[in-house]
């Protein structure tokens, strides 16, 4: 190994030969995609940090924000791989996305009313994300164990059921078994926000 | 969506459908927002390991740095440690007349002179079988001589003992004219001259003369006394007249027999000298070192050169760890 390859931080992007590569990987969320296109992006995010006069902290929220647009972008099939690499697609997401600070800045001493025109669909669909994630997050604390961790492990941190079981993780030993439960504990969920939206009136 | 999805379709009301798209959308929020913390913690963990690899990095450039300035500075230390007139001594121009008093000024404040120095010449043959040195004969860089060794096949004629001797010589050949500590008065003007032009014949049969006149000299001194003597008392024996040439005289004489390769003849002068100036010894030493290879006493030439290497004080002891080197 080369002194000057040992002292940098490994490239993540090496393993990705060409852009559809690397749009498949993000496509199954695979770790070393995702790092890929942030590390690529950070020089954007840092320019426009300082381009809108944002705070420097604010790097990391700008992509992260931007990232979980892009990725649920991917998820839903609403960006499609057209030969351009990914990165330059979250560039452009982070220059919304900065834009939007910019505005939930001024909003703190400006009328709300001046700005509806400015709204980004994007960026309201990743703020109804966020909304229904905190509530879920709340359900799964109000149901408590096992629901909480069945439904954890499969729906939020991905492991297969298989790995699940072979890990004993739950108290369920079959695959099948697993996935009844988890039914359930769906259906339950279901209701659960089911409820709560007829006693918010939503 | 498993089971739950075809529950949906077939039985769900349309609140339940609703709160199901926001229970699924809520997960998958979830979902990325834990992938994009376990990349980040990745990411972190990557530049942590970075770090410790430039600081560990860092320190092995620092202490080797370290090592590499140590090494210098003290191999430095060490050179610089040699006093001048030593580094000078054995390879150094002859110096003009005019500079010889000040080479008695530095020469002489040495009231102690090392063991070696001060050891009686005839002490020499007794000194142990000659072995090679103990200590390490390092490659020390020295400059070579600036005068070549005698012609030995000339004098001697041709023959591969001759020329590999006069090989080794050439090599070896730190003599300079005039000695150390020599004060040369007027009695020897015209020698001196001679000897400063490298013309050690010559040299030699003035200093002969000299040597001549001062015998006669002497020996009337004596007969005049004798006479006076018997003058006084017919039957007083007379005072036997004896050849008492001066230690100058004998060492001008010994040098120019060195220089003319007559090792034997050189030894002859130096042995005679009855109380050598201290300042003149090392180098003294050495000569006799030289005079023992011309006079082919080879063990007897190691047994001074190695005196001399193993004193760390002597100026030639470079010159005699490189004469071992190249005899053994």
């Amino acid at each position: 190994m080369r002194i000057t390859e040992w002292l940098t931080p490994s490239n993540p992007c090496r393993q990705f030969e060409n852009n559809e590569r690397l749009f498949q990987a993000l496509k199954s969320l695979n770790n070393s995609a995702i790092r890929c296109v942030q590390n690529k992006a950070m020089p954007s995010a840092k320019k426009l940090v300082e381009q809108y006069k944002l705070a420097p902290e604010s790097v990391d929220e700008l992509l992260n924000q931007s990232s979980l647009i892009f990725l649920r972008k991917i998820e839903d099939g609403s960006y499609q791989f057209q030969g351009h690499a990914p990165s330059s697609y979250l560039v452009e997401i982070m220059k919304r996305v900065a834009l939007s600070m910019t505005r939930k800045r001024q909003t703190s001493y400006e009328s709300i009313e001046g700005h509806h025109d400015l709204h980004d669909p994007d960026i309201e669909a990743s703020n109804r994300q966020r909304e229904s994630a905190e509530l879920v997050r709340q359900f799964l604390g109000q149901m408590g164990e096992p629901c909480t961790s069945v439904i954890r492990l499969h729906h939020i941190e991905g492991y297969p059921d298989e790995e699940v079981v072979r890990q004993g993780w739950t108290r369920y030993t079959t695959t099948d078994s697993l996935k009844i439960k988890r039914s359930d504990c769906m259906k339950k969920l279901i209701q659960i926000a089911r409820q709560w939206k007829i006693t918010n009136n939503t | 969506m498993e089971d739950y999805e075809q529950y949906l379709s077939n039985n769900a009301e349309d609140d339940e459908r609703r709160a199901a798209a926001q229970v699924m959308e809520g997960l998958a929020g979830l979902r990325l927002e834990a992938k994009l913390r376990e990349v980040a913690a990745e990411q972190a963990v990557q530049h942590r390991r970075t770090l410790w690899r430039r600081l560990l990095f860092t320190l092995a450039a620092l202490a080797f740095l370290a090592a590499v300035a140590y090494w210098f500075f003290s191999k430095n230390e060490a050179t610089s440690s040699v006093p001048p007139i030593e580094k000078q001594a054995p390879s150094a121009p002859a110096p003009s007349k005019e500079q010889a008093p000040e080479h008695d000024k530095l020469e002489k404040p040495r009231e102690k002179p090392p063991i070696a120095q001060i050891k009686p010449k005839e002490e020499v043959p007794e000194l142990p079988v000659p072995i090679f040195p103990t200590f390490a004969v390092q490659d020390e860089v020295i400059p070579e001589p600036l005068h070549a060794a005698p012609d030995l096949v000339a004098a001697r004629g041709q023959g591969e003992a001759n020329a590999a001797l006069k090989a080794l010589l050439d090599q070896l050949w730190y003599v300079d004219y005039p000695p150390f500590g020599l004060k040369i008065d007027a009695t020897y003007r015209s020698a001196d001259q001679l000897l400063q032009q490298r013309n050690f014949s010559a040299a030699y049969l003035d200093l002969e003369q000299i040597e001549q006149i001062q015998a006669d000299s002497l020996s009337r001194r004596i007969a005049r006394e004798n006479q006076k003597l018997l003058e006084k008392d017919p039957t007083a024996s007379p005072v036997a007249a004896s050849p008492m040439a001066n230690d100058t005289l004998l060492y001008l004489k010994a040098y120019c027999l060195l220089e003319m390769g007559e090792g034997q003849e050189a030894l002859f002068y130096f042995s005679r000298m009855r109380f050598p100036d201290p300042a003149w010894i090392p180098q003294l030493t050495w000569y006799r070192g030289l005079a023992l290879l011309l006079a082919d006493k080879r063990s007897e030439a190691i047994a001074l050169f190695n005196v001399i290497a193993a004193n760390a004080g002597h100026p030639y002891r470079r010159q005699a760890r490189k004469a071992l080197k190249l005899l053994q």
